[in-house]
């Protein structure tokens, strides 16, 4: 970019959105426009001065007057099927009427399923047909910006990060931690599958590499931290930093995870409840032996002063996209976004996790 | 008992319209008017209120409304002005909390409430839920002891139902976290455990208003302790405050419970709070729930209304709630930078150059 960007940040509230921003102020490389959809977001973006906006991801006429001037937008929306669905055509027209050079839209390695096949790379054909929503979506997104974008009226770029975990990450930090305090973690096969990490830090440095880099426009790039993290070495960074001993966490067997499956399949084709119960009717309908090992975690000694003092110990919820997520067996490869945007991680896992258990500590006020 | 709702913002949609409805419904009040320069917000609070006169001035209220008490409840910059104009109209005031954005302000709204002879209220409603006032007749007592320390730890992701950005700009708000929830808990410490000695605070504003604030505190009595604020993350939402033999515990809106215990001990307390019987056979029989925590801000209004017309003592005056500011203020006068271990030096270098610390 030739002159000092202006970039407008969809979704940047949230985990990854405040991030980036923070990350860019920090590093004092483009001039900040955080778009959040009610006054309440920008309690943390607040923190700087910035040139804030509130508007609705899914009306174009709103975001298409809260975009002008804006080079390049990130879209780092969260929510459901219909939001994730009708933020990204209301985005893409919007950043097309407002004159935005690049959309940068945040997708997933889901896209590929949980568990790609050998040889998945950046370009391989995206899975439609998943038994998770969320995975759908984001596949039917992609679909319909590669669609939107035929006009040639917006540069766009599809980044597709699997596990995000750091400091502010509410599923991957924080749940983490709470799940380890209240002993109702649980990793399939003792965590040995591959997690397809990176680091907030990381990823956000690949958001920025993708806004600026012009080869990278009509492209999609798969990023992780580049290294092999298993479940278990997450988990246990984490277990670290809240002093539980990773010993004690859940191991969920590849037949009981098949079985939690089935169940929540079968309960989804009768359509009869919600996701959120089926975990729970699936734990009844458990072997013995899973709900043995719940017990006999469940029953170990308090944690000490400081860490946590539940009033009645919960039971662990397995949830069937969680252990479908924990049973991936490859490492996704980052040699498309290494050689095209020049993204290396900057961020080992090893300095991650340290810096997210100086959050957590911080975060759960015991730092 | 003629009250203008000053301010239309989410506090009071939430809150002080339900409050007054109560009490209009008690023949206690009723509400001359609602004020806000945005006519949409004055429609939704009016709805509400329907016999209020909906009016987009101070000015207009007072001139049109006539009211005898005002509630302030607008943005933390305009809480001095508002409510010394209306003190200077011989109305009384009743002003959400911060009680002002420094203690300059503060001591313009005493003066005024002097000259009127008008009460000058602040809403530190805390004070009037059962769970906060036992706690402060075990600290006053001696029940567990002296107080030797202090720990809070109060935060949610922040889910106000904000109805605009005034709290999230310090020309506007005077802060962030700290003067904002912040200070119903330091009125509360301040309440309990008397004046501080010393302080130390650290925050996270870099050229905004904060979302994380820390506080070491020394209380003149001895006690020290810490207090982190957030409305970035949540936080556990508890204040445990260790004496000499035990330590008591008050859990955030919790307004009917406390936790409480002896030091060295296998085995704490969940006391839940009830009303005496007030039965003259069996004088020790508890009897009703406490009030709710709606009516627990009901019972707040209740009170400026009655010391309005001189019937009560005033639950929170503008001279103890001066208090709360005048530590804010210092608070954010010596501020430092929060440390941040997780971000890159080069970034720890620029966030304290926008911190100007």
């Amino acid at each position: 970019m030739s002159k000092r960007a202006t970039a407008g940040i969809l979704g940047a509230s949230g985990f990854i959105g405040s991030r980036l921003a923070e990350w860019l102020i920090l590093n004092d490389l483009a001039d900040v426009r955080p778009i959040v959809r009610s006054f309440r977001g920008l309690s943390r973006l607040s923190r700087f001065d910035l040139d804030s906006r509130v508007a609705d991801a899914t009306d174009q006429a709103g975001l298409t007057t809260e975009l002008q001037g804006c080079d390049v937008v990130f879209h780092c929306v969260v929510g459901g099927h219909e939001t994730i669905l009708k933020s990204i055509e209301a985005t893409y027209r919007a950043a097309a009427a407002a004159g935005v050079r690049r959309l940068v839209y945040l997708s997933s390695a889901v896209v590929h399923g949980h568990n790609p096949a050998p040889g998945t790379d950046d370009d391989s054909e995206l899975l439609a047909n998943q038994p998770f929503e969320y995975n759908v979506s984001k596949v039917m997104a992609e679909q319909r910006l590669t669609e939107l974008s035929q006009d040639r009226k917006v540069e766009t770029v599809v980044l597709r990060p699997c596990i995000v975990f750091g400091p502010r990450s509410q599923w991957w930090t924080a749940q983490v931690a709470t799940q380890l305090l209240l002993k109702t973690a649980y990793l399939v096969e003792g965590g040995t599958g591959i997690c397809n990490t990176i680091y907030i830090d990381n990823l956000v440095k690949a958001m920025w590499l993708a806004s600026a880099e012009p080869a990278a426009a009509g492209q999609a790039f798969l990023l992780t931290d580049g290294e092999r993290v298993t479940w278990r070495d997450l988990y246990a960074s984490v277990a670290a930093a809240v002093n539980v001993d990773p010993a004690g966490i859940l191991s969920v067997s590849l037949e009981e995870m098949r079985e939690v499956q089935r169940v929540a399949l079968v309960q989804k084709r009768l359509g009869k409840i919600k996701q959120s119960r089926v975990s729970r009717l699936a734990i009844g309908m458990m072997s013995e032996k899973l709900k043995h090992v719940g017990r006999a975690v469940l029953s170990t000694p308090p944690p000490p002063p400081g860490t946590a003092a539940p009033v009645s110990a919960p039971s662990p919820v397995i949830d069937p996209e969680i252990t479908s997520l924990q049973w991936c067996e490859s490492m996704l490869p980052i040699a498309k976004a290494a050689t095209v945007l020049g993204y290396q991680p900057q961020v080992s896992f090893k300095d991650a996790s340290a810096r997210t258990a100086a959050w957590l500590r911080f975060a759960l006020g015991v730092s | 008992m003629k009250v203008a709702l000053v301010g239309c913002g989410a506090v009071s949609e939430v809150l002080y319209g339900k409050a007054l409805l109560q009490l209009e419904g008690e023949g206690l009040v009723s509400t001359s008017a609602v004020v806000d320069p945005n006519p949409r917000r004055t429609a939704v609070v009016g709805a509400i209120l329907p016999g209020a006169r909906q009016c987009a001035s101070l000015d207009e209220a007072l001139a049109q409304a006539k009211p005898d008490l005002a509630i302030i409840a607008a943005p933390h910059r305009f809480h001095a002005d508002q409510a010394v104009q209306c003190l200077d109209g011989s109305v009384a005031v009743l002003c959400e909390k911060p009680m002002a954005t420094t203690v300059a302000e503060c001591d313009r709204m005493i003066a005024a409430a002097e000259r009127s002879g008008r009460v000058l209220a602040v809403g530190h409603f805390r004070r009037f839920f059962p769970s906060c006032q036992i706690i402060k007749t075990m600290i006053v007592t001696g029940a567990l002891g002296a107080v030797r320390s202090f720990r809070v730890l109060e935060g949610e992701t922040y889910s106000w139902p904000a109805q605009s950005a005034s709290f999230f700009k310090r020309e506007e708000s005077g802060g962030g976290v700290l003067i904002d929830a912040g200070a119903h808990t330091i009125d509360l410490l301040l309440w309990w455990l008397g004046d501080v000695s010393e302080a130390h605070y650290v925050d996270d504003a870099m050229g905004g208003v904060e979302a994380n604030s820390v506080l070491r505190l020394k209380m003149a009595s001895g006690a020290a302790g810490t207090v982190h604020l957030s409305r970035d993350w949540p936080l556990p939402n508890r204040y445990v405050i260790e004496c000499e033999h035990g330590w008591v515990t008050y859990i955030c809106d919790q307004v009917d419970r406390l936790e409480w215990g002896f030091h060295a001990r296998p085995y704490g307390l969940e006391s839940g709070i009830h009303a005496m019987a007030n039965n003259l056979a069996e004088p020790r029989q508890l009897g009703a729930d406490v009030p709710s925590f709606m009516a627990c801000f009901v019972n707040q209004l209740r009170n400026v209304v009655a010391a309005a017309k001189g019937q009560a003592p005033l639950g929170v005056s503008g001279v103890e709630a001066r208090k709360t500011v005048a530590l804010i203020e210092d608070c954010y006068r010596r501020r430092t930078l929060l440390p941040m271990p997780w971000l890159e030096p080069g970034e720890l270098a620029r966030a304290h150059r926008l911190a100007h610390v």
